[in-house]
């Protein structure tokens, strides 16, 4: 049995669950997929998407930290709509600034297919782990919270142009890995 | 922007949960960010409450859904002088009941004093919410774009026409049929170029520049559609026109000074980057395809893209044409009737909406949804337009296309499960009546269920292009508004009454500033703030959801005052 206790009320099918959860961490979802889609419209529906999801899926599942769980679904959602938008040529957000710095340290359509996604997974989580500690915690604001880079100097305390260099330093590394591992040529 | 950067992306979801709580965004107390903006709305169907935190104060902007601009990010915007009502009486509003009216022109409340006769006055109330008008919200509006626009570079340079502008790969177009080509846009019409400006853009947090052109036309006889606004038309074009680049195509290379053609334009998306949308009301669907210019050596023209025209011919007789095409000329039948029905099912149930229109009657209705219902009532989900032989002919012509396709398609999921849609065109014509439909998983669809889609799409489209149903939207717009706006001035008596109790008759704790009820009928209470009173601010928030109990129906706008 999961220790977090509003997990529990999910489980126990309480509608206080909803309540509580949007109470804790409406603000936080809507600013994460605000960032990626760049629309409060889209931001209130992925919020609402994601607290009806975790509704039908808890249980059966039994996530050890729902917190975690509901920034999963709603970044997973953001992007599935950013995907679909930028198949239209439409943009987003802070997210497709994100994007277009990722460019040039990915393989693109150049790069052989990458490996499956357990592979794939595996691969960043060997790079984020031999991050330094606040490289990762930049590096995860950026591209996991979308965060813009002046609200990760003011978290930090650290100036616009320190985290730029250490995001780019960051990048560079993400793309050694992959040339490490073969992914680019 | 390739598409393995958003695989990336995807794939860095699911990762380590303690790497995820070590990069968690702070909270406001702890970053020492400002707190721009807390809002609280409702999620349909359950009674619940958010206290939304802005993330900086890049998030400020109100119900109009004005969005975050490229590269402002969390910049600070001032906001004006701290906009602290002047006066409590209420402008003038069709939609604020009388005695409401009475209530919001109460005056700021003194201590109580003594008159000179030596009794003491009557004790008045709190004063209600302001009302804002429309010009006071566009102002507003206004000035925090101008805030907005202060933080952007933007860089004016004409490129030189020997030496070209930037080079950059051309996109694989999709393939259209020149019926689909005129008449996916918003607007086709004939226009002549008057000015081209090749202007570039540098994003402030990535670095990378962005060149395009900003194109302005006037206006000439609109064939399909109508423009928004009356006056010249601003074009924005992703790269620059005037290269000597071989290969540029030629609907670019057509824009000149001077020189007339038949334009296909869509409206600016509203994910676009603010300043296009402050550059240029339209854009094209792509840089080959999006005109025919008349030159002195005949039409000028993407010849693929558009096969059946002739180089030799005019650009009235092209406009005829096109006309022909889609079936401006071919009137619908009389009796002509269209209805679709689409239903698409989610990881959980979605809405179950039905929209139908019956061009006999000129009945419109939109039925199944709740939200709809929740915002405009139930009663105003049905409207009568008629709209004009135009968009009857639209209609028809697209259900025309449906004519080869299987009358059932399937596939071997059945609607209703994960990931499947519904989808059903039923029209009727000539006494003759067809039905397609579609039910099954969306990732299974064949190209004849794709087409069926767009269909669906342009059906849509096309009936929210007609006038009659445009002005519905803004009647249930309207409806919207008065409706939240009661709900509002309930909520704004609640929490008067709650405030006098606690501090007494005409007394207010020193952080509540009033409040204002915007044109959309959204609350907003006033809440004063600045750096050094943040903990002011938060206490405030606080102590007025308790006091009311609930957390719907109203948001808090903090406002700078000095320390």
């Amino acid at each position: 049995m999961p220790n977090d206790p509003l997990v529990q009320q999910f489980l126990s099918r309480s509608e206080e669950a909803i309540a509580e959860a949007k109470r804790r961490y409406g603000s936080g979802l809507r600013a994460l997929a605000l960032r990626i889609l760049g629309s409060r419209e889209d931001a209130e529906e992925i919020e609402n998407d994601v607290y009806l999801e975790a509704w039908n899926k808890i249980p059966p599942a039994e996530p050890e930290s729902l917190k975690s769980y509901l920034f999963m679904i709603c970044r997973r959602r953001a992007l599935d709509r950013l995907d679909a938008r930028l198949a239209k040529k439409r943009g987003g957000g802070e997210a497709e600034a994100a994007l277009e710095e990722l460019d040039e340290f990915l393989p693109g359509e150049d790069g052989r297919e990458w490996a499956d996604a357990i592979g794939r997974r595996e691969l960043l989580r060997d790079f984020l782990t031999g991050l330094p500690e606040r490289e990762r915690r930049l590096f995860l604001k950026r591209y996991w919270y979308f965060l813009s880079v002046r609200e990760i100097a003011e978290e930090e305390e650290l100036t616009v142009s320190h985290v730029k260099v250490l995001l780019h330093r960051s990048r560079k590394r993400l793309k050694e890995c992959l040339q490490k591992e073969g992914v680019w040529e | 922007m390739g598409m393995s950067s958003l695989d990336f992306f995807k794939d860095l979801n699911d990762i380590d949960e303690t790497m995820l709580r070590e990069a968690e965004p702070g909270g406001a107390e702890a970053s020492g960010r400002k707190i721009s903006r807390v809002r609280i709305f409702r999620i349909a169907g359950v009674t619940a409450a958010v206290l939304l935190l802005a993330v900086g104060t890049g998030i400020w902007m109100q119900s109009r859904g004005t969005r975050i601009p490229e590269g402002a990010g969390s910049e600070t915007v001032t906001e004006p002088a701290a906009s602290l009502p002047e006066s409590t009486a209420a402008p003038e509003s069709t939609a604020v009941p009388e005695e409401t009216q009475k209530q919001t022109e109460s005056e700021t409340l003194p201590p109580e004093t003594e008159t000179e006769s030596g009794s003491l006055p009557s004790v008045q109330r709190l004063p209600g919410p302001r009302i804002l008008t429309e010009e006071e919200e566009m102002a507003r509006w206004e000035a925090q774009q101008e805030a907005l626009a202060r933080l952007r570079e933007v860089v004016s340079s004409a490129a030189n026409q020997s030496s070209g502008g930037e080079q950059t790969a051309e996109y694989c177009l999709r393939y259209l049929t020149e019926r689909e080509l005129f008449g996916k846009c918003d607007v086709l019409l004939r226009a002549r170029v008057t000015e081209v400006q090749n202007l570039s853009v540098q994003n402030e947090q990535t670095g990378r520049t962005e060149n395009f052109c900003v194109v302005t036309l006037e206006p000439g006889k609109i064939i399909r559609g109508e423009l928004k606004k009356e006056g010249p038309v601003r074009l924005y074009l992703s790269r620059y026109t005037n290269t000597s680049l071989e290969g540029l195509s030629k609907s670019l290379n057509g824009v000149q000074t001077g020189r007339e053609g038949i334009l296909m334009l869509y409206e600016m998306e509203d994910y676009a980057p603010e300043y296009r949308k402050e550059l240029a009301d339209y854009t094209v669907g792509d840089n080959e395809r999006f005109a025919i210019w008349e030159t002195a050596g005949g039409l000028s023209f993407a010849a693929d893209a558009f096969p059946s025209f002739q180089k030799d011919w005019t650009l009235d007789q092209a406009a005829e044409r096109i006309r022909d095409l889609i079936g401006l000329n071919d009137p619908a039948p009389s009796d002509f009737a269209v209805s679709f029905r689409y239903q698409v099912w989610g990881h959980v149930p979605e809405d179950d909406t039905c929209c139908t229109y019956d061009s006999r009657t000129g009945e419109y209705s939109l039925v199944g949804s709740y939200h709809m219902e929740e915002e405009y009532g139930r009663e105003n989900l049905t409207g009568t337009v008629y709209p004009g032989q135009v968009i009857r002919n639209e209609l028809y012509q697209i259900c025309r296309d449906l004519k080869d396709l299987p009358e059932v398609l399937r596939s071997d999921a059945p609607a209703g499960g994960p990931d499947t849609v519904e989808i059903e065109i039923w029209f009727r014509a000539n006494g003759a009546e067809r039905t397609v439909s579609f039910s099954g998983k969306s990732s299974e669809m064949r190209e004849d269920v794709r087409l069926l889609e767009r269909k669906r799409t342009e059906l849509d489209r096309s009936l929210s292009a007609a006038a009659g149903l445009r002005q519905w939207w803004t009647e249930l717009n309207r409806i919207a508004a008065e409706r939240r706006t009661k709900k509002s001035l309930e909520i704004a008596d609640k929490l008067l009454a709650a405030l006098e109790e606690k501090y007494g008759p005409g007394q207010a704790p020193d952080y509540y500033l009033g409040m204002e009820i915007t044109s959309w009928g959204y609350l907003q209470i006033l809440i004063a703030s600045s750096d050094n009173k943040r903990e002011l601010s938060n206490r405030g928030i606080e102590e007025i959801i308790s006091l009311l109990g609930f957390l719907e129906g109203y948001s808090f706008t903090l406002v700078d005052v000095p320390n």
